[in-house]
């Protein structure tokens, strides 16, 4: 019942309009929608993914590119026939769909590729078709020996020349939980964390509003080094942008990025079968290759390219390197990090 | 938004001995209902949900109180941030009045073609996107922007110096994303003030700048206010040039709202910030509106 | 106030060229101290780029502004000693009557007891001492006009500048306002130039009227003169009304000078330009007589109107050509019916100007 009226009232505040007239979304017989992430990824998915969904199910599908906020509120304003049909969430958006009743379970039991999924990307909720990394960036221009751990951004040469996000963004709370980890700290215990961020303070020429903004501050030379998103830079690099990724011996902090059949869909059957293709191990090499370079999961993948070079050869060093958070415990107290985040870290 | 206004004619302010007769409301007031029904639909009917859904006490809004706005209210934080916002709109109103005035001034006056010109380039900004413009203002304030360069070329400065991300900087961005609010209103009113005024002040035995603070600054006083006021509301709003240009630690209402939204699903809290700060500004334009009002007087039918 | 001897005014051969269009032809006036002179002609005569000139409002292309024997050309408006009043009386919107008048004593720098006894004089100068806390829209048209005469006037100007200033008046106030005017005028003695387009009122107001016509100084003299004696055919046609009829001068019998016209007929006329000249013989409805006998130029009634004190016919003539007669109507007296012949001639030959025809 709370879940219910809050759910009701969320979602009228975005999506008013499909309350008060549910039959224009449920006049027509729909095409698939899938709510995937803007920018790169729209790209990525509409090039291969799409036609691959196309060739193996004969039906079809409409890109509805969208923040995971976004996709969230739209499923909840019409939970009785949602305008999507499948969801991709950052680990802790993830949590909160199915918190609120919004995603069915993944039929594993049918799936043809789950099963050749690393184990940290069988989410019985949602499977993850990929990782998104997070390790290090910097200016090889300017950062002359490349960083090799996270402690090298607190190094006196770096001073003001640091850019960070706040923890609005996935990248910036999954920052402060790896150095809170570093000095002993944990999701739990992010105490360290933000004392690290307050020793940092000296470095730091940024904190950007989201990682589209921090990976633009490469490009003006704003900053020079700091956590940044693998596929962010690759794009930033391709298009001549002076940037390098390095992996910080903690380990690269992985998120698993999963896609999600939303409950109540019209079009569950469709839903399943975009997702199967997503998990493929053709649709995931072929993501694998430039300009995409997206992190696979399916073991069958042989890693190749640019990700063989600079993240792993194989599935099995990929995971070695990789530090996955526990994304449960972070949500519990992230609303109590942002406040703090916002008082204490001002430049 | 077209030139329309802009390019009003200067006419006579008054003519003497011609009464101007007044506009009766003689229309039937059916035809403002399709805008009346849009208002109630897209405006009026989400402001009550916001309304509704700032009262519930708690993020997962199972009872009603005012604890979101005791929250916002007792909180010097949260109190420090609507200042600071609101402070932010007075530095970018006071500095696009400051650039924005000389400008309308130069406009008003310039001849036919340059005036062409001149409100092209005025208005060219309305025609880019906003995030068009803060991104070219992050390439001008970066440290190897345009200022840098100039700066370090002239040898002004060893090292680049810190624009971006700087509460001056923004203020910077935000005043030339807004100056077209600015300026055209301020054109509007200019271009409606009798030139013989100026003349007639200038016989009279004034210079130039008895002339411009007596006469025409009093008379385009209605301009200054409809144009600050425009300024004003956008420049704290404007959460792109905020974000972009102020960067992530610079904590404004618009930014403080999304993030309790959007990150962190706490909506009644971002409700009642939203309210909180609907409240405060329309306080801040009610304020403006009565200077406007004291002005009224030299407003000429 | 002072009446004084006033402030002389000359204008120096001034011409203003815009691009290649010549506003004002080599203008040159003389205006004596407390003068009032009516600078009368068509729109686009250069009238109101003269008096522009005059305030500073434009430097002319070429000649010069002497004010009382100097030289103010490269003075701004605001160093001249002009005042002036404009068409749409420019009275500050945003401020009392009081303050309007108040507003140039301030600029000078003159100080507040001195400004409150001196917008005190001119109000009661201009009859509105009871309106001192008005606005200006809060006036009617002639009320703001002599609030606009009380501010320019306060000042003490060496020079007063109206422009056009009873153009926004209805008829019954424009003659109140023009005699007002006058009256002030002449109580503050001060040098005088009104634009006018309405020659009524240049004639009535003025001691010498200057009119122009195309930017050029058509003839420069007292308003008795302009009517009676107009030196070009614009000056006769524009100042009053004119019979014009072309033709070309002749020695008549007994050596007297006629115009032989065009369409037929001998017009009496006294003359210095030489026999063969094409003229253009220009003749007033009042100096038209009905002629019971002798020379004259036959022709019928078109029409007759009774005009009150004035009797009006338009008479076609035998040749063709049209003339207008005016004369006295005595009491009980009609319009001679349409068809009626008549033979008509000049009351004196004197009556007759000729002006060398510029049609040909």
């Amino acid at each position: 019942m709370t879940l219910h009226r809050r759910s009701l009232l969320a979602g009228a505040l975005t999506l008013g309009a499909a309350q008060a007239f549910p039959g224009l979304s449920r006049a027509q017989a729909r095409k698939l929608v899938f709510a995937t992430f803007t920018g790169s990824w729209e790209e990525a998915h509409r090039a291969v993914l799409v036609p691959a969904f196309r060739k193996s199910s004969g039906g079809d599908v409409i890109l509805d590119p969208m923040l995971s906020v976004d996709q969230i509120a739209k499923v909840q304003a019409a939970r009785a026939n949602p305008p999507i049909d499948v969801m991709l969430h950052d680990p802790g958006p993830a949590l909160t769909a199915i918190a609120q009743d919004l995603v069915e379970p993944y039929p594993v039991a049918q799936s043809a590729h789950y099963g050749d999924l690393i184990a940290d990307a069988q989410e019985p909720m949602g499977p993850a078709p990929f990782f998104q990394i997070v390790g290090l960036t910097y200016n090889p221009e300017k950062v002359k020996t490349p960083p090799t751990s996270w402690a090298d951004l607190w190094k006196p040469e770096y001073k003001g020349r640091v850019g960070i996000t706040n923890l609005n963004s996935t990248l910036g709370t999954g920052f402060l939980v790896e150095i809170a980890r570093m000095h002993g700290g944990s999701e739990t215990d992010v105490e360290p964390g933000f004392k690290a961020l307050e020793a940092l303070k000296p470095n730091l020429a940024a904190v950007a509003a989201n990682p589209g903004a921090l990976a633009a501050l490469y490009q003006q030379e704003q900053v020079d080094i700091g956590p940044g998103n693998f596929n962010a830079i690759q794009i930033l690099k391709a298009r001549g942008v002076p940037v390098e990724f390095a992996i910080p011996k903690e380990g690269i902090i992985a998120f698993k990025t999963t896609i999600h059949i939303v409950k109540n869909t019209p079009v569950k059957e469709l839903a399943f079968k975009l997702i199967e293709a997503a998990l493929s191990p053709e649709v995931q090499a072929k993501l694998m290759q430039s300009p995409y370079l997206i992190v696979p999961t399916n073991r069958k993948v042989a890693i190749e390219g640019a990700i063989a070079k600079v993240l792993a050869k194989d599935a099995d060093e990929l995971k070695r390197k990789s530090v996955f958070q526990d994304w449960a415990a972070i949500n519990r107290s992230r609303s109590a990090w942002i406040e703090r985040f916002n008082r204490e870290i001002r430049v | 938004m077209t030139a329309g206004p802009a390019m009003a004619t200067a006419g006579p302010v008054a003519a003497p001995g011609r009464p101007v007769r007044a506009w009766t409301a003689a229309y039937d007031i059916r035809l403002a209902l399709p805008l009346g029904a849009f208002f109630l639909v897209f405006f009026l009917a989400p402001l009550a949900l916001l309304l509704l859904v700032s009262f519930y006490a708690d993020p997962g809004m199972t009872r009603f109180g005012l604890d979101q706005y005791a929250r916002f209210l007792l909180d010097p934080f949260s109190l420090r941030v609507l200042g600071a916002t609101l402070w932010l709109g007075v530095e970018v109103t006071a500095l696009t009045l400051l650039l924005g005035l000389p400008l309308a001034l130069l406009l008003t006056w310039a001849p036919g073609r340059l005036r062409g010109l001149l409100t092209l380039i005025v208005l060219l900004p309305l025609l880019t996107s906003v995030v068009v413009r803060t991104f070219a203002w992050i390439v001008i304030l970066g440290r190897q922007g345009i200022v840098n360069a100039a700066l370090l070329g002239l040898g002004l400065t060893d090292t680049p110096l810190k624009l971006l991300y700087t509460e001056g900087g923004l203020v910077l961005a935000l005043a030339q994303v807004q100056m077209p609010l600015m300026v055209l209103p301020l054109v509007t009113a200019l271009s409606r003030i009798d030139p013989n005024l100026a003349d007639a002040s200038a016989a009279l035995g004034a210079g130039a700048w008895r002339t411009f603070l007596r006469v025409t600054l009093p008379l385009c006083l209605p301009g200054i206010v409809a144009g600050c006021l425009l300024t004003f509301a956008a420049a704290i709003t404007a959460f792109i040039t905020q974000s972009l240009i102020g960067g992530g630690q610079m904590l404004f209402m618009p930014m403080y709202l999304y993030q309790q939204a959007s990150s962190l699903n706490n909506w009644p809290f971002a409700a009642a910030i939203a309210i909180v700060f609907l409240v405060a500004v329309l306080a801040c334009v009610t304020l403006l509106n009565l200077v406007g009002r004291l002005s009224r007087g030299y407003a000429q039918a | 106030m002072s009446a004084g001897a006033g402030t002389t005014l000359i204008l120096d051969g001034i011409t203003q060229r815009y691009g290649t269009a010549l506003a004002v032809d080599t203008v040159t006036l003389d205006i004596k101290g407390g003068e009032l002179v009516a600078l009368l002609g068509p729109s686009g005569c250069g009238k109101t780029t003269l008096l522009r000139a005059v305030a500073g409002f434009l430097k002319p292309t070429e000649g010069r502004v002497i004010i009382g024997g100097q030289a103010v050309d490269h003075l701004p408006p605001n160093r001249r000693t002009v005042g002036i009043v404009f068409q749409n009386y420019a009275l500050f919107p945003h401020m009392s009557v009081a303050d309007n008048v108040a507003y140039g004593l301030a600029a000078r720098g003159v100080g507040r007891a001195e400004q409150k006894a001196r917008v005190a004089e001119m109000l009661a100068l201009v009859r509105l001492e009871h309106l001192a806390g008005r606005y200006p829209r809060e006036m009617s048209g002639g009320q703001q006009q002599r609030v606009a005469l009380a501010r320019a006037l306060a000042v003490r100007p060496s020079i007063l500048l109206l422009d056009e200033p009873f153009a926004a008046l209805d008829k019954n106030l424009r003659l109140d306002m023009q005699i007002e005017i006058k009256r002030i005028q002449r109580s503050a003695g001060t040098t005088t130039l009104i634009v006018t387009h309405d020659q009524e009122e240049a004639l009535s107001m003025a001691d010498r009227v200057a009119v122009l016509n195309a930017g050029r100084l058509e003839q420069f003299a007292p308003p008795t003169d302009v009517y009676d004696r107009p030196e070009t055919l614009f000056v006769n046609t524009f100042v009053g009304t004119a019979n014009v009829l072309h033709g070309r001068l002749a020695t008549g019998p007994g050596g007297t000078r006629v115009v032989a016209l065009e369409t037929g007929g001998l017009l009496p006329t006294v003359t210095a330009l030489p026999d063969g000249t094409r003229v253009a013989a220009c003749l007033r409805p009042q100096h038209v007589a009905f002629a019971t006998g002798g020379e004259g130029l036959d022709g019928v009634v078109e029409i007759g109107l009774p005009l009150g004190a004035t009797l009006v016919h338009e008479i076609r003539l035998d040749g063709g050509a049209r003339l207008k007669t005016a004369e006295a109507r005595a009491a009980g007296a009609r319009p001679r019916p349409p068809g009626t012949r008549v033979r008509l001639s000049p009351t004196a030959p004197e009556r007759v100007s000729v002006f060398p025809d510029s049609r040909h």
